[in-house]
């Protein structure tokens, strides 16, 4: 009703504000210094971590009238300033894509753009969820990136910065957002709750600062909800019971009725939290976690820094992982991943989640995976050929329909997948609109040392030499695709593919992985394929089909040309994360987050 | 009608009137639980006590009098399914060119919008979304807050993309209610911005007692089978249709017992002519559906040593005999199969269509090899 979220109350007016974002914060404010500029930004990365804030304050510190030029930090009281914080400067449009998608709109924005600045030095236009705007769209916003008018700069903010075509990407500087550390959340959490005067326990606080997973607003918005629902005090029970949180010995009662095989014990156990309230999505995220964390302690040991959780939690993993094999662990892990993956798509979700953990407890007792998986995969593929008696045109009609969840990788590429319609209309565009637009394209990648621009360049023109359609080395694809996963967060596919082996085969792009196909198929999702085969076929100007098959051997990473790597490639030097990444494809952020940290 | 009115998940109902009572409610609120469990009778309690010219209390909470006019306005929207057929219907009088353009929308207050799925398609759409961004700047008119209640998460696209702006910055004197069977059907950006309370599946006993004050008409057996059927949610047992549920739960088992058996098809073909899509056939569908996964959940339970959780109690011995000619990785492929069909319904696909190709999947024999 009256008060005000606190993510809006307290929301960074100056870069020294932002929290987790230094790399990005640091270097925009070199280039104001240096008076090197750009006229287009890409801002991407998770939900709620501070790109539409960081667009507002480059905003703010451009056109800020405290000196006679832009400021690398904003005043923060000027006309200018207070204006676009209050949302109503003339010359700063902020544009959601979601709702402004559409080729009108853009040339609107573009015959706007033409006139000078009312008052302030540049005229800005904020696209917030630019992957939004249509390929027509797109096509009109190119024109004037182009040549763009020196007063005019556009950033675009986006959670999936692959939707946005190369041809854009391109001509604008791209800076990828992190994950807010566990920790930065927690010391943000705690300044907020101090300014505000509520009482909060510590463990709490951590609690809350988990569930934002790496997301600065998340946490704040359970924070929220937290002050609001207690009256006095925000207690680590009241916090458990709002983000509906079940207790770690839950899980660990879970792996015990796999360990001993007891169905029985698991249906029950299910029948009792969901009467408790607990939501099927959220318990099979829990024990992802607790799994993850179980296969961390077994590689590692329990008292690695890698877990982040309670003593009480840690003594209960270690217990966990000291029951089960590296593999079992393993296994675990992916049926939970998987269920977890679906839960959100389907209706009767309790009746999924016991078939999840029930997969454990029979997996558990039917060795090995492989057999499990694709003996029911080649099944399931088989069946729908079938058709009982009908029309035989009826039949073809129906198959990619009536396919079941394929498990067996060689017949999930051929499947028809929702997103194929999608990526073939993506796949075609790049050429498309390179004919129609004029060829200068550039490619170049900016590689200032320690800089974090990760493609494009500032300066949109003349390296005509670099064709659109250069990439026919594998090498070239590679990078992209693995930058395009690692933009959407894909960790773990990344760390698979980054170790195989690519090749052009024809018309497909073929990488080879030490992994089993089983954990392929486990590993690479629709999703994947869609950005992979997407962005294959964007680098190659064809279409390319994009296969992953077990058979590689294991090689060295090799890093990739872009910045993005750089971290990367330090953390794969680790023994552990080696380890983990060979076996278990486990979540790379959290390993990213802790080398940081020291 | 007040807050006494509203029956079970007590824990939750208060602390949303403890944030009410505090001034802290949330903008934006996602009421989640199963159907019939009362999302949209709480929430449309919740628009009243927000509203009420003549603001009473009851177990030192704010209460609603329900008798002042915006009380007895609002009160108006609580049959939904009547108001929304007489949109419906007055939609089907317009031109043809105008019906295309004319999206559902309850308004029975000017301070409060229900919006629910736009039929045919059921979904939410960018229209229905934009008139809420057209008004929700606006100050109430008649009211102290305004209050948009979305019946459903099935949202188009578009319109769930362009929900999302306003749930950033909502004004401070607006109030939106999301309803959902399953929170994770949101776009995360969404579920991150609301506050999200979900309505807990009541336990049998529970509703039997319910059952017993309120369905006289139903013998004990009746009401002990309908408190297992309607999943814990009191709404839903209430107005349980008995002879319905039967009905597709026997078609249901003979999708099941085809596929589980070699042979002859016939008996499914017959069942699937009549789910070929017509009017009511979406509906119809959807409880064939319903019943066909508590069918397999049951299976499930009395493969895995749980039999006391089966819910179709009245059919348990058949139930035993199909469970005993399946296996656990039979029910996941059905279960699978099944999911799939739902996904080819979403998107339209003939029904009957998808129907026969699940049973065509579900063959074991073709596992077998
Ligand atoms: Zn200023
Ligand atoms: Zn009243």
């Amino acid at each position: 009703m009256s008060y005000q979220v606190l993510a809006r109350k307290y929301r960074p007016q100056k870069f020294s504000d932002v929290i987790g974002q230094d790399h990005v914060t640091r270097t925009l404010k070199n280039a104001i210094t240096q008076d090197r500029v750009a006229h287009g930004y890409i801002f991407s990365g998770h939900r709620g971590i501070g790109k539409t804030t960081v667009a507002r304050i480059l905003a703010m510190a451009l056109n800020c009238r405290s000196a006679e030029h832009p400021v690398p930090e904003p005043c923060g009281i000027c006309e200018s300033c207070t204006e676009i914080r209050a949302g109503n400067s003339v010359d700063v449009i902020e544009i959601d894509a979601a709702t402004n998608r559409g080729i009108d709109e853009i040339r609107e924005l573009r015959e706007a753009a033409r006139y000078r600045p009312a008052r302030d030095r540049f005229k800005i236009y904020i696209l917030d969820e630019a992957h939004q705007i249509t390929d027509a769209a797109f096509n009109a916003l190119l024109k004037t990136l182009e040549e763009p008018p020196s007063h005019v700069i556009f950033m675009m903010a986006t959670t999936q910065p692959e939707d946005i075509p190369q041809t854009i990407r391109s001509r604008c500087q791209h800076f990828s957002f992190r994950a807010v550390k566990f920790e930065e959340i927690l010391t943000q959490l705690a300044d907020l709750t101090a300014r505000e005067n509520v009482v909060a326990e510590r463990d709490a606080l951590a609690l809350l600062a988990e569930a934002g997973d790496g997301s600065i607003r998340d946490a704040l918005s359970i924070l929220d909800q937290a002050i609001a629902s207690s009256s006095e005090g925000i207690t680590v029970d009241a916090v458990r019971q709002l983000i509906g949180t079940a207790p770690a010995s839950v899980m660990e009662g879970m792996m015990q009725a796999v360990i001993h095989n007891s169905s029985q014990d698991i249906l029950q156990a299910v029948d009792e939290l969901i009467s408790e309230g607990h939501s099927p999505t959220h318990l099979a995220r829990q024990l992802v976690r607790f799994l993850r964390n179980a296969v961390v302690a077994k590689v590692a040991g329990e008292n690695s820094a890698l877990l982040q959780v309670s003593s009480d939690e840690r003594a209960r993993i270690a217990r966990v992982a000291e029951w089960f094999s590296e593999e079992d662990l393993a296994r675990h892990l992916q049926i939970m991943l998987r269920t977890h993956g679906e839960l959100g798509y389907r209706q009767e979700q309790r009746f999924h989640l016991e078939l999840g953990l029930l997969k454990m407890t029979h997996a558990q007792r039917l060795l090995p995976i492989e057999q499990l998986l694709s003996g029911a995969a080649v099944a399931a593929v088989a069946a729908p050929a079938r058709a009982a008696g009908r029309a035989p045109e009826r039949a073809a009609e129906r198959a990619p329909e009536a396919r079941p969840i394929s498990t067996a990788p060689s017949a999930r590429t051929s499947a028809v997948s929702p997103f194929a319609a999608d990526s073939a209309r993506k796949t075609n565009r790049t050429p498309e609109m390179s004919s129609e637009t004029k060829p200068v394209q550039s490619v170049a990648k900016l590689e200032s040392s320690g800089s974090p621009v990760i493609m494009g360049s500032a300066a949109p023109a003349v390296e005509v030499a670099v064709e659109v359609a250069a990439a026919t080395e594998p090498q070239a694809i590679r990078d992209s695709i693995l930058d395009a996963l690692t933009d959407a967060g894909q960790q773990m596919v990344v760390s698979m593919l980054e170790a195989g082996e690519w090749t052009l085969e024809g018309n497909q792009l073929v990488v080879r992985v030490a992994s089993s196909a089983a954990v392929i198929d486990m590993t690479v999702g629709a999703d994947t394929r869609r950005i992979a085969g997407a962005t294959a076929s964007g680098r190659a100007g064809r279409p390319l089909k994009f296969t992953v098959l077990p058979g590689g051997t294991e090689s060295a990473v090799e890093p990739r040309s872009t910045g993005a790597s750089g971290g990367r490639g330090r953390m794969a030097q680790d023994p552990v994360v080696r380890r983990l990444q060979e076996k278990f494809g486990a979540e790379i952020r959290t390993v990213i987050d802790y080398r940081e940290k020291h | 009608m007040a807050f006494s009115d509203f029956y079970g998940n007590a824990e939750t109902v208060h602390q949303l009137r403890e944030m009410l009572a505090r001034d802290h409610f949330p903008h934006a609120v996602i009421l989640a639980g199963p159907p019939g469990s009362g999302k949209y009778t709480l929430a449309l309690m919740l628009a009243r006590a927000m509203n009420c010219l003549s603001p009473t209390t009851s177990d030192g909470l704010p209460d609603f009098c329900g008798k002042c006019s915006n009380c007895t306005r609002m009160a108006q929207a609580e049959d939904l399914n009547a108001r929304v057929a007489e949109a419906v219907e007055a939609r089907e009088n317009l031109r043809e060119t105008d019906k295309k353009e004319t999206r559902i929308l309850v308004q029975v207050h000017p301070d409060l919008l229900v919006i629910p799925p736009d039929p045919p398609q059921l979904l939410i759409k960018v229209d229905q979304v934009r008139r809420l961004s057209e008004s929700i700047y606006y100050r109430p008119a008649e009211a102290r807050e305004r209050v948009y209640i979305f019946t459903s998460s099935a949202f188009m696209k578009e319109a769930a993309n362009s929900l999302l702006k306003v749930l950033e910055e909502p004004p401070s004197f607006a109030t939106l209610f999301l309803l959902t069977d399953n929170p994770g059907e949101f776009l995360p950006t969404i579920r991150s911005r609301c506050m999200i309370l979900t309505l807990a599946a009541l336990p049998p006993p529970e509703i039997e007692s319910l059952l017993a004050a309120r369905r006289p008409d139903w013998n004990e057996k009746q009401r002990a089978l309908v408190a297992r059927l309607s999943e814990g949610a009191a709404g839903h047992a209430l107005t349980f249709d008995i002879a319905t549920y039967s009905a597709a739960r026997a078609n249901a088992l003979v999708i099941l017992n085809a596929a589980a058996r070699a042979g002859d098809h016939s008996d499914l073909f017959k069942v699937t002519e009549t789910y070929r899509p017509g009017a009511d056939g979406r509906e119809k569908t959807d409880q064939l559906l319903r019943a066909l996964y508590m069918l397999l959940e049951d299976l499930m339970y009395l493969g895995n040593g749980t039999p006391h959780l089966v819910r179709n109690t009245d059919i348990q011995g058949e139930l035993k005999r199909l469970a005993e000619a399946v296996d656990f990785d039979w029910i996941v492929r059905a279960a699978h199969g099944l999911n799939d069909v739902e996904k080819g319904i979403r998107r339209n696909l003939l029904r009957s269509l998808s129907l026969d190709a699940f049973a065509a999947t579900e063959h074991p024999s073709r596992f077998s090899g």
